[in-house]
């Protein structure tokens, strides 16, 4: 499980790791907005792609270019990954997404989450950017 | 040295606040405050740790609590690092007398500047619940700021 901020490039750098990986993906909001006053923004777009059943196509895009978040360009990911862009824009700014956000963000803080990224593994959490070795050990079913 | 342990008197001291006023331990009486002791305005895990507090800062309010950053640092440098970093936590300033009141609460560091802390003061201006960091690059998880609060709960 990966705690994360679409706005955070070490959050970017720590996907780029673990993407591809043989490892079971979820994936908390933790957006630190007044750091990163998109990533709310960004994190009510994955929410709202999910609700299309393209969540993690979203979360690819989004973290693949942190430079490009206003909505223009929110419509664009949503428009390439083919989702119907008047329920997509309806459900990221829906009162329901904007509770699960902050919901996801006060479970983390109430979970230990301090920074971001922060990935639980078996019930331990790691901080930081993993190294490879780290998500070799994952993947094998090891802990560091 | 170490931070004022639970149940300690808070001592007289007084730090400076933006505007050019005081702040003492008149201001505690009869509130919840959260003292946020921290190293440097502008360094990195000072920057980390006022953006995730300033994420739950609605739901420390609703506590009814207040919280207070506290540094070494003058005033103006303190406004300049929550003006950068879009942080609305209020700032005290032990500038002058350099640490005098991190050194009553037991948080001065022996370089000269604040050990990581967080102190709950209930409105008997006691320490309600505190916590000094193993070091000062150790960042308090913003989860500690409510066992801070439920803990002064329980005790009332």
């Amino acid at each position: 499980m990966i705690y994360a901020d679409f706005e955070c490039p070490r959050c970017a750098f720590a996907w780029e790791r673990i993407k591809d990986s043989q490892l079971r993906l979820g994936l908390r909001y933790f957006p630190v907005s007044s750091r990163h006053p998109r990533a709310n923004a960004a994190a009510a777009a994955a929410e709202a792609a999910g609700r299309q059943d393209m969540f993690w196509e979203m979360v690819d895009l989004l973290f693949g270019d942190q430079g490009r978040l206003d909505d223009p360009h929110l419509w664009g990911r949503a428009r390439d990954i083919g989702l119907d862009l008047e329920q997509f824009d309806r459900d990221r700014r829906s009162p329901e997404v904007e509770s699960l956000i902050a919901d996801s963000f006060r479970n983390a803080v109430r979970a230990g989450v301090m920074a971001t990224p922060t990935i639980l593994v078996d019930d331990s959490l790691h901080q930081g950017v993993p190294d490879l070795g780290d998500v070799a050990l994952w993947e094998s079913g090891r802990s560091r | 040295m170490t931070v004022l342990s639970v149940g300690s008197e808070i001592p007289a001291f007084s730090l400076g606040k933006a505007d050019g006023e005081r702040f003492t331990e008149a201001d505690l009486a009869g509130n919840t405050t959260i003292l946020v002791f921290y190293p440097f305005a502008f360094s990195p895990v000072c920057t980390d740790q006022f953006n995730i507090y300033e994420e739950v800062l609605s739901d420390i309010h609703s506590r009814g609590a207040a919280i207070y950053g506290v540094s070494c640092d003058s005033s103006y440098a303190q406004t300049a690092f929550i003006e950068k970093f879009n942080v609305s936590i209020a700032q005290l300033s032990d500038f002058e007398p350099k640490g005098a009141a991190c050194e009553a609460f037991g948080v001065k560091h022996p370089g000269g500047f604040p050990e990581r802390a967080l102190i709950v003061v209930g409105p008997d201006v006691k320490v309600a619940w505190s916590y000094q960091a193993a070091s000062p690059g150790e960042l308090p998880g913003a989860n500690l700021l409510f066992d801070g609060l439920d803990s002064l709960a329980e005790q009332v």
